[in-house]
């Protein structure tokens, strides 16, 4: 039996090496065209939607790994320099101090400091640098002192020198500050034009560097306090962006405002873009799908299986597969008597809307006996959700069990073992809803966690009854919700519930134009993987129901059930669980 | 039916809050007449005149209101107010009636609309001796909001010089507010001017469709806070040919030069426009897909910043670059006037 290898290992991206990175990413030419330009851009996706990873990939260290695996000669017209999470970037000091403008500074110097480390520890390692610089460190180093205004420790080359200088400042900011006893500031604090701005054309100064284009790539942005975000802010509005420029990767919910620290605004699509990176999942024609299939047939190589397709390894029941057909042509038929003029656009729209729908209902409406098998390579990209993280960690618990279960290498996951972990999954992740939000999320109340428990169930009953009976759009499975205007407090208080619930990743969005006024709306997707321990349809279709905020509010507040807009249905109190109970 | 604007509550409040209850409800009432009567009667019907026309009605008024608000305040809330506070009540007053007022000559032609308001003035305020000051305020609003002076001089601002400008007996800045009035009209332009609907049905006529199709893709911004002018413009390149995209490009770059010019022009003469020291524009290239809604960004060009600073030394002016600008300071003719040996 070969060593266990897992190659659906789904670290975080942060926790990656250089080589692993190289190893797992799937290029994307539209985000490398976007990251190595000189805009200023903002990377915009949920956690786990593959923020870091686009990041890291475009950073010096990862592409000069890249470039000698392919032979090539290091590009140095781009220099990313990845900014996350360091030790630095996060100090709290400023929290000591009582003046706002202190506190901004404070905050202004350990960005700058953070930056300067991550430009000298990107640049200090490698050795084609190293060569480059031996003849005019000195030079280098003098200069930088006269533009620090004290003295450095020359004792290695310059990016290592600086290296350790940064960390030396930090340590003399931060005992200087905590000193309990003394009401004096840190009086050396750096700042953005003061500091990062000469360091880099120090930097262009040298030969290998005379036309770089500086990526300064600040990740996690959402974590920065609003001091460090009006700081960001300010100097992504700076003006010359001819030496550097910005890419922030953010967190859709709790996206940092775009308010500078004198108070004015950056300007979306003038001063900076923004990129989503939440991807239409919808089919297997769509940009997630086709790149779903690439990452798992990239992981498969690790284990050598070269030629296999994802649809290969993670099969569909071919019971599945026969009586999804046998219900197209159900419908088909229908479809066909309905459309006597032969239309085929409306007989295929007709099979899409129904087939899947008759299926599922048929089952519904047998019972806990007939749960449809949750499997099939299509089925875990629609449980996914559209987020990468979502995709790879089903997997390596189907790979972890089917592995406990195989002396033999392995060479597809038995349908029994993806039916088996997706429904787990499900149930584990209703659990949490259930009973666990208030103890796992920042700044969700007990009240909030039962609101949101209230909320879910009842939006999965109004799913389950559309489903049963929608004569339209049986299958939609995303909402909008409407009375923004007419019931602001009302919509405000669902608001503030969907944000919760976006941050534990119960809930995804997507921005869209309204096909009635072509305005742009919110269209909110339940985390799919609710919907297999349900006996419900994860793949949805593209459609949304329109919810009121009212109904909502309602359905959290007093569990009352969502009402169903359909003439034919009553409302009844039910329970989710009434079929498989 | 007509939204309020933010700079006609703040006018109604200063009104009252300067002038006293009694004369502040008289002009805020004065203004609520105008106004009814133009949105009315007068602006939607600029349409039956010149058909081709961008949006010249209530909507447009409302725009360059909303617009002469943003030029006067700042986003961040501790100094919001700082600068419309050195106008007084009536001064604002004028400035709200002027924009009212401004493109009612349309009506009757587009050629000198701007000399073509008096009409209107009178059917609005049934030419009533009481507001003789006040029609001469507004009818030279317009007529120096854009066009020529009866010299042929763009310097139409130029026509309203040290003139003292009354209004009930105090004085009026007419000079700042038509400095504003200008401003605020050359940034009305946008997607709201237009139809989308008409460009995609080719029901524009052929001399009109560049003005309509430079609104359907021109998105300012004013920010008063980081004293500029952004210009954003997004464009949809998927039915457009090569010829088409060069039109509307060299026909873009003209206006931009023409927002920069009036920006430098309008702050001049109109000492609360200082701070816009310079304008900004970026470039969005899209490909629009119709069937999903959805905008696919091909790249940007940005930012373009054209600003005020002259750097000593950079232009590389000469001594003969002055001359030929100022005539008078040709050296041989100043030698000969002088009867040097």
């Amino acid at each position: 039996m070969n060593n266990y290898i897992n190659p659906f290992e789904g670290e975080r991206a942060n926790a990656l090496s250089d080589d692993e990175v190289l190893q797992f990413y799937i290029e994307d030419n539209t985000y490398a065209r976007f990251i190595r330009s000189k805009r200023n851009i903002f990377l915009v996706g949920e956690r786990g939607c593959g923020k870091t990873m686009a990041l890291r990939y475009n950073s010096f260290g990862v592409l000069c790994k890249k470039a000698k695996q392919d032979g090539q000669d290091i590009d140095f017209s781009t220099i990313g320099i990845h900014i996350s999470g360091s030790s630095i970037l996060h100090k709290q000091e400023y929290l000591l101090l009582v003046d706002d403008f202190r506190r901004s500074i404070t905050c202004e110097h350990f960005l700058v400091l953070s930056i300067m480390w991550e430009i000298a520890n990107s640049l200090c390692k490698a050795t084609e640098i190293q060569d480059a610089i031996k003849q005019e460190s000195d030079r280098l180093l003098q200069d930088f002192e006269y533009i620090l205004g004290f003295e450095l420790k020359k004792e290695y080359d310059f990016f290592t020198v600086v290296r350790n200088f940064t960390l030396h400042e930090a340590r003399l900011t931060q005992n200087k500050i905590n000193r309990y006893d003394s009401d004096e500031f840190y009086d050396n604090t750096m700042s953005f034009s003061s500091t990062i701005i000469p360091f880099i054309e120090l930097i262009k100064s040298i030969s290998i560097f005379n036309n770089s284009h500086f990526l300064l790539m600040i990740d996690d942005a959402q974590t920065m306090n609003e001091y460090q975000i009006k700081i960001l802010n300010s100097w992504i509005a700076y003006r010359d962006h001819a030496n550097l420029s910005f890419k922030v990767a953010t967190t859709k919910v709790d996206r940092p405002k775009f308010i500078t620290s004198t108070g004015g605004t950056i300007l979306e699509g003038h001063d900076f873009t923004s990129i989503d990176m939440e991807k239409p999942f919808q089919n297997p024609d769509s940009d997630f799908y086709i790149l779903a299939k690439k990452i798992v047939k990239k992981r498969l190589e690790l284990i050598g299986l070269n030629n296999t397709e994802a649809e290969d390894f993670f099969p569909e029941h071919p019971n599945f597969t026969k009586d999804i057909e046998a219900c197209k042509d159900f419908v088909r038929e229908e479809a066909e008597d309905k459309y006597t003029d032969g239309a085929n656009k409306k007989i295929n729209d007709y099979i899409y809307k129904y087939a899947r729908a008759k299926y599922y209902r048929d089952r519904l409406e047998k019972g806990k006996a007939n749960m449809p098998p949750y499997c099939g390579f299509k089925m875990i990209v629609a449980v996914s959700t559209g987020i990468i993280r979502n995709l790879l960690e089903p997997c390596f618990f189907m790979f972890d069990l089917a592995s406990s279960n195989k002396d033999i290498d392995i060479e597809k996951i038995d349908c029994s073992i993806q039916n088996q972990i997706i429904i787990e999954k499900s149930k584990e992740l209703w659990t949490f809803i259930n009973e666990g939000l208030d103890s796992s999320v920042e700044n969700c109340s007990r009240e909030q966690a039962k609101q949101i428990s209230q909320l879910f169930n009842n939006l999965m009953i109004l799913f389950r009854n559309r489903l049963k009976s929608h004569k339209s759009e049986p299958r939609a499975i995303t909402f909008t919700v409407s009375q923004k205007t007419t019931h602001e407090k009302t919509y405000n208080q669902v608001k503030k519930l969907l944000d919760i619930a976006r941050k534990s990743q119960i809930l995804y969005t997507r921005t869209s134009r309204s096909k009635d006024d072509g305005k742009l709306e919110t269209y909110y997707t339940p985390n799919r993987l609710l919907f297999p321990s349900l006996g419900l349809d994860p793949e949805g279709q593209h459609a949304r129901a329109s919810l009121k905020a009212s109904d909502l509010w309602n359905a959290a507040e007093r569990n009352t059930p969502i009402p169903y807009g359909d003439d034919n249905e009553t409302v009844k109190q039910q329970t989710l669980f009434d079929n498989y109970e | 039916m007509w939204n309020d604007q933010e700079i006609e509550k703040y006018l109604e409040k200063i009104l009252k809050k300067r002038l006293g209850q009694y004369d502040g409800n008289n002009y805020f009432a004065d203004y609520i007449k105008a106004r009814h009567d133009l949105v009315e009667d007068v602006l939607p019907n600029i349409k039956i005149t010149e058909p081709s026309l961008t949006d010249h009605g209530p909507f447009h008024v409302a725009n360059v209101l909303k617009n002469a608000w943003y030029l006067l305040t700042y986003h961040d809330a501790s100094k919001k107010l700082e600068a419309i506070k050195k106008f007084t009540a009536l001064d604002l007053y004028v400035l709200c009636l002027s924009i009212l007022f401004h493109d009612v000559g349309n009506i009757n032609g587009r050629a000198n609309h701007n000399r073509k308001v008096l009409d209107v003035y009178n059917y609005v305020r049934n030419n009533k001796s009481k507001y003789l000051d006040e029609k001469r305020l507004i009818t030279k609003a317009a007529e120096v909001h854009c066009g020529k002076t009866n010299a042929g001089s763009s310097d139409t601002l130029l026509d309203i010089g040290n003139e003292l400008y009354p209004l009930s007996g105090d004085p009026i800045k007419l000079l700042e507010i038509v400095g504003i009035l200008r401003f605020a009209d050359e940034l009305a332009e946008g997607p709201q001017r237009t139809s989308d609907y008409l460009l995609k049905t080719d029901k524009i006529t052929p001399e009109s469709e560049l003005y309509h199709k430079y609104a359907s893709i021109t998105h300012p911004f004013i920010d008063r806070d980081a004293g500029r002018i952004v210009l954003r413009y997004d464009i949809n390149v998927k039915n457009e040919t090569i010829d088409s995209l060069k039109e509307i490009l060299l026909y873009t770059y003209k206006r931009i030069i023409k927002l920069d010019e009036e920006r430098k022009y309008s702050k001049f003469y109109s000492k609360c426009l200082a701070p816009f020291m310079q304008t900004e524009v970026t470039f969005n290239f899209y490909n629009y897909n119709e069937e999903n809604l959805s905008e696919e960004l091909l790249f940007s060009i940005g930012r373009i910043i054209l600003d005020d600073k002259c750097i000593p030394g950079d232009k590389q002016t000469e001594a003969v670059d002055l001359i030929s600008k100022f005539s008078a300071l040709d050296i041989d003719s100043i030698i000969s006037q002088l009867n040097i040996n």
